[in-house]
């Protein structure tokens, strides 16, 4: 006990030295010690080789032995034990002050607002109404009850244009969901419309609820025909009115010219990649490394995520691009997605192809040109004041 | 051992000497005399300890305090006159 007891305060007392564990070259290592002794150093531990001796020695020390011996330096050996601990921490005391700082403000600021609306009258206005709530970025989270308080006097405030408002935290994001409240747009039957065709077609389909239908299915129309009429009329005298309402859809025509290529880029992964550290921040991207391949496919794995800054690890496999021939499949599946794009970006979402023939195809150098008829249906009407229409 | 003895034990000038199976620490010694693989002698205060064994091999050695492992046969004090 008393031993064992030494041995530990006598080690609390020197663990604050730095150490060196030391090799000396000897073939009499008893000598060798006692030579030691007599200049006073302090041996922590002694470890026997065939041709040397390791030594443990105080940091200090190590020059006095050089002056007799031709020691070489193993390793440092730092301070251990709980004074060691508390050591490190006062040398590292603002990094730790930081880390808490960090935390504190992890956990108690926000750094983002998200407010999840469309409507951007909407969308500045509940930014004032949170200005004016002291909830803004960089500012401390608020409670519960206060949240629910706030939440009710923007209401209150906003009952006109808000049917529902919730915010929930999230990390150190503020997200508001909102509910708009939907103002029935009062019905504007005083005043006086046609729904009226926009393009040459024949008619596919008619939805009306307001206004007498001029024409039927099938009929044959030209751009600024009369679909419906906003004339309310009885035994063909106008009796009164009515601003038309309702949807008219029809088959229409276009022709179209495409060209596309008959070779393409094919994609193969080599076995090599390399790995590069991404940072994104609000839709920013950047890299810490130079990417090493020209052609590349990234693979990212969020690592961590700091106020906002999003660090990962991108896995960058290297791409042979391969020129490679279209097969006849292959090539009509392109050609029949080209006229789809191509048509969308014309018609619109709600329309659609109903047939499609090619009139004219012409290889010609790395290339195929196509002459494509389409047929379509799409939405043929338009409502415009009456009163613009000069009458018959 | 009672801890407001601690500071009186650390003080303490009188030598120790603590036998282990194979080990010996000796702490407040004067000097060591004679290191040998079969004979470690010892200067104290009042006297000389001449220690008999094999195999002797110094493991911790500081200013005041020293252990030594080692087969230990026989202990030899001889008292300073």
């Amino acid at each position: 006990m008393k031993y064992c007891l030494m041995e530990k305060l006598k080690a609390w007392n020197i663990s604050i030295k730095n150490k060196l564990e030391i090799s000396l070259p000897t073939k009499y290592p008893n000598t060798t010690i006692k030579q030691l002794k007599y200049l006073k150093i302090d041996i922590y531990k002694i470890t026997y080789n065939k041709d040397s001796i390791n030594l443990v020695i105080n940091q200090e020390d190590y020059e006095s032995i050089k002056k007799y011996y031709h020691p070489h330096i193993i390793k440092f050996i730092g301070p251990k034990g709980w004074i060691n601990t508390i050591k490190q921490l006062k040398r590292n005391i603002i990094l730790l002050i930081f880390i808490i700082i960090c935390i504190t403000l992890y956990t108690k600021i926000i750094i983002n607002i998200e407010i999840f609306t469309n409507n951007q009258y909407l969308y500045k206005k509940i930014l004032n109404e949170l200005d004016k709530e002291n909830i803004t970025k960089y500012t401390l989270i608020k409670d519960s009850k206060t949240i629910e308080t706030i939440k009710k006097n923007i209401l209150s405030r906003n009952k006109d244009i808000l049917e529902w408002i919730n915010i929930k935290r999230v990390g150190m994001t503020y997200i508001i969901n909102l509910e708009p409240k939907i103002v029935k747009e009062p019905s504007n039957s005083n005043t006086y419309c046609h729904i009226i065709s926009t393009k040459d077609a024949i008619i596919t389909k008619i939805y009306s609820s307001e206004g007498i239908e001029l024409k039927e299915i099938n009929d044959s129309v030209k751009k600024g025909d009369i679909l419906i009429s906003g004339d309310i009329k009885k035994d063909e005298e106008t009796k009164g009115t009515t601003c038309a309402t309702g949807s008219v859809w029809g088959q229409t025509w276009y022709t179209i010219n495409i060209e596309i290529p008959k070779t393409y880029n094919k994609k193969e992964k080599s076995n090599k990649h390399k790995y590069n550290i991404l940072l994104k921040y609000k839709n920013r991207n950047k890299s810490i490394l130079k990417s090493r391949f020209k052609d590349y496919e990234p693979t990212d794995k969020k690592i961590i995520n700091i106020f906002g800054f999003e660090i990962y690890l991108r896995k960058e496999e290297k791409i042979v691009l391969k020129k490679e021939q279209y097969t006849e499949d292959e090539l009509n599946i392109q050609i029949n997605n080209l006229i789809e794009e191509k048509m969308k970006i014309n018609l619109g979402d709600k329309s659609k192809i109903i047939d499609k023939k090619v009139l004219k195809k012409v290889d010609k150098d790395s290339k195929i040109y196509l002459e494509v008829f389409i047929v379509a249906e799409e939405e043929i009407s338009k409502s415009i004041d009456a009163t613009l229409i000069p009458k018959e | 051992m009672q801890l407001r003895n601690i500071n009186s034990y650390i003080n303490s000038k009188t030598y120790n000497i603590n036998l282990t199976p194979n080990k010996i620490y000796i702490n407040n010694y004067n000097d060591i005399l004679e290191i040998k693989e079969n004979i470690i002698s010892i200067d104290f205060n009042d006297f000389f300890l001449n220690i008999n064994g094999n195999d002797f091999k110094v493991v911790k050695m500081l200013n005041n305090e020293v252990l030594f492992n080692g087969k230990i046969e026989s202990m030899e004090y001889i008292y300073k006159k």
